[in-house]
């Protein structure tokens, strides 16, 4: 009726990992994708360009915004690739004694 | 006769205290100065300012190439748009700021001095200390002098005085400064790009 725990735990396992890889996958691509797609370096203040009216100096201050770069989204591939590698460290049919 | 010899003196006296140099204080009251830099890398240009400027630059319009100063710039004050980049910028292994705190430009001379109006054009030679490292160094500079526009700029027109603007824009080799000298060049660009636009001020109370 009811499974051992023993044999359920590895492939809920399993499961989880892949649930996460693809959480951070498509996690990841949506928010370099919704904030940006930028494909530069990843930015956590963003240069705002000015002008002093009376010496026509140009400046820059930063504002505190998040702009993924490309550095963010291969990171963000990179967890989900390790943990969609590691869910297959749990074996599907674990053997039985 | 006395009376003469008086206003003789002091003829003298008021030409030689108005042909005297003006000294201009780069430390901005509006924090708009700063250096831009920016260096090529392997996804896009590296990006940022230094806006910890400071320094005195004596300026006689009369008599622009005796113009002589000195432009300090703190290390800390170097940001890049990526925090993790800005602390590497900082860090020991490229500028290491707690040990190299400031860096440098000390004006010897201006050459090629050539004025229109209240610009003038020059190519200003000094020494350029950067990361401990002093080389000398000639950059083009474009000077502006606005007279009596520093009460407009802060916004108190009753007081006097004048600005000075510098402006410029040189490159240097980051293994001259023994800045991670021949290292990570395929990533990051040995050439960095130094944009220089700062104003001194000079009030008259």
């Amino acid at each position: 009726m009811v499974a051992p725990i023993a044999s359920l735990r590895p492939t809920r396992m399993r499961t989880a990992f892949r649930l996460l890889a693809m959480t951070v996958l498509l996690g990841g691509l949506s928010c370099w994708f919704l904030l940006g797609a930028h494909r530069g370096w990843t930015k956590n203040q963003v240069p705002i360009q000015h002008t002093d009216e009376i010496t026509s100096i140009q400046y820059v201050t930063y504002e505190q915004r998040l702009v993924p770069g490309l550095d963010f989204l291969l990171a963000s591939i990179g967890l989900a690739g390790g943990l969609s590698a590691a869910s297959f460290f749990f074996n599907r049919n674990p053997p039985h004694p | 006769m006395i009376m003469k010899k008086i206003l003789l003196v002091s003829l003298v006296l008021s030409s030689v205290l108005n042909a005297a140099p003006t000294s201009f204080d780069f430390k901005d009251p509006k924090g708009v100065n700063a250096i831009q830099f920016s260096l090529d890398s392997l996804l896009e240009p590296i990006s940022g300012t230094g806006s910890g400027v400071s320094g005195l630059v004596s300026f006689d319009p009369a008599n622009v190439g005796a113009t002589s100063g000195k432009i300090v710039v703190t290390t800390a004050s170097l940001t890049v748009s990526n925090s993790m980049m800005t602390d590497h910028l900082r860090g020991e292994k490229w500028l290491n700021a707690p040990v190299h705190p400031e860096i440098v430009f000390e004006l010897v001379k201006l050459d090629n001095v050539q004025t229109s109006g209240t610009t003038t054009t020059a190519t200003a030679t000094g020494k350029f200390t950067l990361h401990g490292v002093t080389k000398n160094l000639s950059l083009p500079l474009k000077l502006t002098h606005l007279t009596g526009a520093f009460g407009k700029r802060v916004n108190k027109p009753e007081i006097g005085g004048d600005l000075l603007v510098i402006r410029g824009e040189f490159t240097i080799n980051r293994s001259d400064y023994a800045i991670m000298a021949g290292q990570m060049e395929d990533k990051v660009n040995p050439e960095i790009k130094l944009t220089l636009a700062i104003v001194g001020s000079a009030p008259k109370a």
